[in-house]
């Protein structure tokens, strides 16, 4: 790459800004702190081996933990409005540590459920609340690219340390990993912790994005108050967002739990139909990069709305698929709207609420996405033992997603602000 | 700027709702089709969750 583009890019993206070092700091606590949910599918064997756990009580561990998760979110989100995303953060790092090494000492299911379950499920929505609105408020301008940055990092760390923590797995034994992760883990977060600033204003600059001709009064007044949180749970859209994230979970949680089972059904190999997830892993990058920048510079209802129609739709090709080909072109067809349906969120609720704090308002978001993940992730299942089929389990993919972008239609225009903080 | 949001929140209502009427719908039929496995099996044990399904959905 010649010298002068790298000069381009730098002063088009102005790349010394501070606002980058959080993000990379951001995209480095979510893949820590979020590893250990996405490896789970490794651990169940070593651990079924170990104690002679049966393959349902260590996935009731995995409900647990979701659940955990998603109640807590909304609690999550206070705590980085009240206190700071990097307080909030610095407790999830200690609950983080505990968590892991009570985990690899567990000799019980009961103890097992509490570290993992409990402990890491609520050190888990610690690490996924407080920090979006955190980098989301380093952005005056440019917000998009920020998420959507930010969006990519989650998706391609999970699967490079799934790798990395699969292969330890296989040579150190699962319970020395998680002791040795957590303790690594918890260094890597704390050391980030040391350098990441809640907000320009903490870090005494301004924001990427800032232009000389901006009211600086702007700069003031945007501490969490209940005053102006109220204000926000006084529009429609704020529960909108939270019914839209739920029925957005649901519809793909379903295909995320079912696609492999749907494909073995007909008779493809499980190496094959794994790709399946990987094809919808890597179609979802390009979106979630993409969908964030879309929505903010030209308004995020239509990209949030054709994504969750795109998502419920492209899950009826599922009722005829019976080919590899027919997998391999769904998951390229549901991947995209899939990858753009939730990282847009973030930049709407800046174009809703502005700079205000947004911890608790994307708390409770979360709280519906969590819901709808463990209802979601459910239904195949049942609807299988049931059916012995997974058509009915499609339909309720489809009609949620569906759902979901009746809903977007009810939100408010995101060209302008839809409260007015009084000072 | 609405003082209470209707919308919103009549949306959100309609979610629990529908979520409940699948759940108890989904849960009838589970139950149902386990009822009928255990009777073919000459096994009449009565499951309390099973019944309450049964009992709450209209449509079984």
């Amino acid at each position: 790459m010649s010298t002068s583009l790298i000069k381009r890019i730098d002063e088009k993206y102005q790349l010394r800004h501070f606002a980058w070092v959080v993000v990379i700091i951001a995209s480095i606590i979510q893949m820590v702190g979020s590893t250990i949910r996405n490896v789970f599918g490794v651990m169940v064997d070593p651990m079924s081996q170990t104690f002679g756990w049966s393959q349902g009580q260590i996935g009731l561990g995995y409900a647990i933990a979701a659940l955990c998760t998603a109640l807590f979110s909304p609690i999550a989100g206070i705590m980085g409005d009240l206190m700071g995303a990097r307080k909030a953060m610095a407790i999830g790092t200690v609950l983080f540590l505990i968590g892991m090494t009570w985990t690899a000492s567990a000799s019980s299911i009961i103890e097992f459920y509490i570290s993992y379950g409990i402990v890491l499920g609520v050190a888990q929505s610690i690490y996924l609340v407080p920090i979006v609105p955190a980098v989301i408020s380093w952005f005056k301008r440019g917000t998009g690219i920020g998420t959507g940055a930010m969006m990519v990092a989650w998706s391609i760390g999970p699967a490079l340390s799934i790798q990395a923590l699969a292969i330890c797995f296989e040579y150190f034994g699962w319970q020395n990993t998680f002791l040795i992760f957590g303790i690594l883990g918890s260094l890597v977060i704390a050391i980030c912790l040391l350098f990441f600033y809640d907000s320009p204003e903490k870090k005494s600059t301004l924001p990427y994005g800032w232009l000389s001709t901006d009211d600086k009064s702007e700069m003031k007044g945007i501490l969490w108050n209940s005053k102006h949180q109220k204000l926000i749970y006084k529009t429609d859209s704020f529960w909108h967002l939270i019914n839209i994230h739920f029925w957005g979970c649901v519809g793909h949680s379903v295909i995320l739990v079912a696609a492999i089972p749907m494909a073995v059904n007909q008779g493809i190999s499980l190496v094959t139909a794994s790709g399946i997830l990987s094809i919808i892993a890597i179609a979802s990058i390009f979106s979630r990069f993409a969908a964030p920048i879309i929505g903010d510079k030209y308004g995020s209802k239509p990209i949030i709305f054709l994504s969750f129609l795109g998502q419920g739709l492209s899950v009826l090709l599922l009722l005829n698929a019976t080919t590899v080909f027919d997998f391999y072109l769904f998951a390229i067809l549901f991947g995209l709207p899939y990858g753009g349906e939730g990282t847009v969120v973030p930049v709407i609720n800046k174009q809703y609420y502005g700079r205000f704090p947004m911890g608790t308002t994307y708390g409770w978001q979360l709280f519906g996405a969590g819901i709808g993940m463990a209802i979601g992730g459910v239904i195949p299942g049942v609807v299988f033992d049931i059916t012995g089929g997974y058509v009915f389990a499609i339909w309720v993919s489809a009609i949620s997603s569906l759902w979901g972008a009746i809903l977007v239609l009810m939100l408010s225009n995101t060209n302008r602000m839809i409260v007015k903080y009084s000072t | 700027m609405n003082e209470t949001p209707h919308k919103g929140l009549s949306m959100i209502v309609m979610t629990i709702f529908v979520s409940l009427a699948l759940l108890i719908y989904i849960g009838a039929d589970y139950s149902e089709n386990r009822i009928k496995n255990r009777a073919n099996q000459n096994n009449l044990a009565d499951v309390w969750w099973e019944r309450s399904f049964i009992l709450v959905c209209p449509l079984h």
